[in-house]
């Protein structure tokens, strides 16, 4: 896939989670399309691939955050993208339900990252995570077990 | 010797990714700690140029598809306001007369402008969304925003023809109310960025199911629009205060159009970059 075609997609990719997704939510407990598709891209082009990717979707995240956040969204799924593209499939094959898993455990980084950075204090945090993060990863999980499971190279199960 | 030009080749590849990470993660820095002015102007690019006309013609196109259902759902709910219209006028007319008799100028006395939410925060706490008015219509930072259930928040950005309403559950957001019964003020907050609370003196004698309004102090939002109900108590550590959870009056999940007074805030301080 070359560099315009995964600019493409991802833009596609904010316009349905800021449009369209409300239609997917149960209770107000939506997927996070944008962390599927920037780990996506870490893994499967690697860590400039899932730098830029997280640097831009970041980039139109904070644009509906309060002014004095811009940059945060930027700075937490750029780092996010470049550090798992570090471990894309030509440096290690990974199988789809490890994927998922990098997935989980970025979610929860990045929703720390972003809170602290953004002045949630650190008493409510843990409730933050437990009320809203976990609700959200668990149903962004499933929805990645299909994408992973399509787009991971079947080299990689072996 | 292709093996060290591989490497070579490797290293390159691996030293360009460094830089762009360096070099994207200066630049959000930089960002970061810019000046509020600069920090408008990146907004305003990102926003006019790229995210508003797409994602208008989205929500247009949807729009479309929706009309015929709501268009039955109209005309059944026109028959029974038909009905109710009658009954209102009478009590506006029993209200402008007692109104009369207490000498209180109108609550509201500003003109009321319909949006429509084009996007929502895609934020995990969705603390803002998008609507289709902006500085051509007349609004300006910092308007209230309502619906006929309950406050929503204030505009917290504006464009030509698009603006960002921030809710009221933003960790940044700050509003003056007042109990209804006790006439009781507090300040509701959001600390989690998803549960409203409010902070009252501790010699308060507010109750859980007590009704929240917004006071009018602060000068952003006028005295007496509805909030949302006292839910329950929550500990503190400070003596002096007591924290109670409020349930809002008006869900950010369900909203599709909004209410903004056009009103101008009045505040008694004013920022330093205002």
């Amino acid at each position: 896939m070359n560099s315009f075609k995964l600019v493409t997609v991802g833009f596609l990719v904010v316009l349905f989670q800021t449009t369209l997704l409300k239609l997917f939510e149960f209770y107000q407990i939506g997927p996070d399309l944008t962390l599927i598709f920037i780990v996506w891209c870490a893994l499967q082009f690697g860590p400039v691939a899932g730098l830029f990717s997280g640097f831009l979707i970041g980039a139109l995240f904070d644009v509906y955050s309060y002014i004095d956040f811009l940059g945060v969204g930027m700075l937490v799924k750029g780092t996010l993208g470049y550090v798992i593209g570090l471990a894309d499939d030509h440096v290690i094959q990974l199988e789809w339900s490890t994927k998922v898993m990098i997935l989980g455990v970025a979610f929860f980084i990045h929703d720390m990252a972003y809170h602290l950075l953004t002045g949630l204090s650190s008493d409510v945090l843990g409730d933050n995570l437990l009320h809203v993060t976990l609700p959200e990863a668990i149903y962004t999980l499933i929805i990645a077990s299909i994408v992973f499971n399509l787009y991971t190279p079947k080299s990689n199960e072996s | 010797m292709s093996r060290y030009f591989a490497s070579i080749i490797g290293l390159m590849s691996w030293g360009r990714g460094v830089l762009s990470f360096i070099f994207c993660i200066s630049l959000s820095l930089y960002l970061i700690n810019s000046e509020a002015e600069d920090k408008g102007l990146v907004v305003q690019v990102v926003n006019s140029s790229i995210l508003y006309p797409v994602q208008s013609s989205i929500i247009w196109i949807n729009e479309i598809k929706s009309l015929e259902a709501e268009n039955a759902l109209l005309l059944e709910e026109n028959a029974q306001l038909r009905l109710k219209l009658d009954s209102y006028k009478q009590s506006e007319l029993e209200n402008q007369r007692l109104r009369g008799y207490l000498g209180f100028p109108r609550k509201f006395d500003f003109p009321v402008l319909v949006a429509q939410v084009v996007s929502r925060d895609p934020g995990r706490l969705q603390a803002s969304c998008m609507i289709n008015r902006g500085e051509l219509d007349g609004l300006s930072i910092d308007m209230p925003v309502f619906t006929p259930t309950g406050l929503v928040g204030k505009v917290s950005k504006v464009f030509n023809n698009h603006a960002y309403v921030q809710f009221l559950n933003d960790i940044a957001s700050k509003v003056s109310v007042l109990e209804n019964k006790t006439r009781a003020i507090g300040i509701l907050e959001s600390r989690n960025g998803y549960e409203l609370e409010v902070e009252f003196a501790s010699h308060t004698e507010v109750e859980p199911g007590d009704t929240l309004v917004t006071s009018g102090f602060g000068g952003v939002f006028p005295k007496g629009i509805q909030v949302g109900v006292v839910k329950d108590w929550i500990e503190t550590d400070i003596a002096v205060l007591k924290r109670a959870r409020v349930m809002p009056f008006q869900s950010n999940a369900f909203l599709e159009e909004m209410f903004v007074l056009k009103s101008t805030p009045h505040k008694i301080v004013h920022l330093k970059d205002e």
